[in-house]
């Protein structure tokens, strides 16, 4: 028998890191980006509001002329045109430049000390579940392990219910029924059907930050050899 | 015998087993969210003055229906592992641990095959 606990959380980490919410998308060609010391600017004729930005959200900034205006920094505001961030500084809109948001980049993974959470900027709390493990008689005499991946990613309070509520579509999205991810030696993760990943209500209003807990049922088999 | 006799006594047979079994799934369930099981994984209720885990009952509904529940209001704060400021609970409790009633559901098959093959 081959369980290894390790590796299938790290491909679960590996695996999360690549989320992604929303993007700034074109309506023609390529998104025209730039900045003002108010936020992100666009002159494409694009909408921020439709491709999906809200208050709350960690936006990151790449490929800016100005290397203030890349990095992660949370949305205060949002307008077809405009998001409103602090630190930005002028820039003339060009193309070039992208921004998206995807997994904030403060994390508390399991076992690492959590030192840089800061009033106002989400942040996203790793758990792994390691679940029962069993063997089926009938399979080959593989080892069933149902591990639980349990995500929870905070935004700043009072920001409605848009961008906690987006980061958790797009968890849930990521983590479809039947998404394989790979572990090595041929083996994988396969996230659950039946219970297929799932959402709890919103909570924590009171603490300065909202939180919706998103908890992924997997399971993996191992060959008992 | 007729095969309406034979009809009747296996609807007898199956009433029978499932008043059996019902009950046995219930007391599974509510055992894996309390004490923990290897059956599902859970680890059970954390334990600091023991409140929580005794605060979780079983009330049979109907003959059909059962609830398992606490009326602690933190309960759901330990069942995500997190605080009221939203970071992971540092756990004291030599015993028990988070995701406990979330490790029942999602591993509710296991309980009734358990609970049937045993009867």
């Amino acid at each position: 028998m081959n369980v290894d606990h390790v590796a299938i959380q790290s491909a679960l980490r590996t695996y999360v890191k690549t989320l992604s919410v929303c993007e700034a998308l074109a309506v023609s060609d390529v998104p025209i980006l730039g900045a003002s010391t108010s936020g992100y600017t666009r002159a494409d004729g694009g909408s921020f509001l439709d491709d999906g930005f809200a208050k709350g959200m960690e936006v990151l900034g790449a490929a800016f002329t100005k290397s203030q205006n890349n990095g992660a920094r949370t949305i205060t505001a949002v307008s077809d045109s405009l998001l409103s961030c602090a630190g930005c500084v002028a820039e003339t809109a060009a193309e070039g430049p992208t921004l998206e948001v995807g997994l904030p980049a403060t994390v508390s993974w399991e076992n690492v000390r959590f030192k840089t959470k800061q009033v106002g900027v989400p942040f996203v709390v790793e758990q792994y579940v390691p679940g029962p493990s069993f063997q089926e008689e009938n399979q080959g005499g593989d080892v069933v392990l149902r591990p639980m991946y349990a995500v929870h990613i905070h935004v700043p309070a009072d920001t409605d219910i848009y961008a906690d509520g987006a980061y958790t579509d797009a968890l849930i999205n990521h983590f479809a029924p039947g998404t394989s991810i790979a572990i090595g030696d041929g083996n994988f993760i396969q996230v659950r059907y039946n219970p297929a990943v799932f959402r709890g209500q919103r909570i924590n209003p009171d603490s300065g930050f909202s939180m919706i807990p998103v908890t992924v049922p997997l399971e993996v088999r191992v060959p008992n050899n | 015998m007729t095969f309406s006799d034979d009809l009747k006594r296996f609807t007898v047979k199956v009433e029978s087993r499932y008043n059996t079994v019902f009950p046995a799934i219930v007391d599974l369930a509510h055992d894996s969210i309390q004490n923990g099981s290897a059956i599902t994984g859970s680890p059970g209720q954390q334990v600091d003055t023991g409140a929580l885990k005794a605060s979780w009952q079983k009330q049979f509904e109907s003959p059909l229906v059962a609830l398992i529940s606490t009326n602690k209001e933190y309960a759901i704060q330990e069942e995500e592992g997190v605080t009221e400021s939203g970071t992971p609970i540092v756990q004291k409790s030599q015993v028990g641990g988070p995701h406990s009633t979330k490790l029942t559901v999602a591993n509710f098959d296991r309980i009734v095959a358990h609970a049937a093959g045993e009867q």
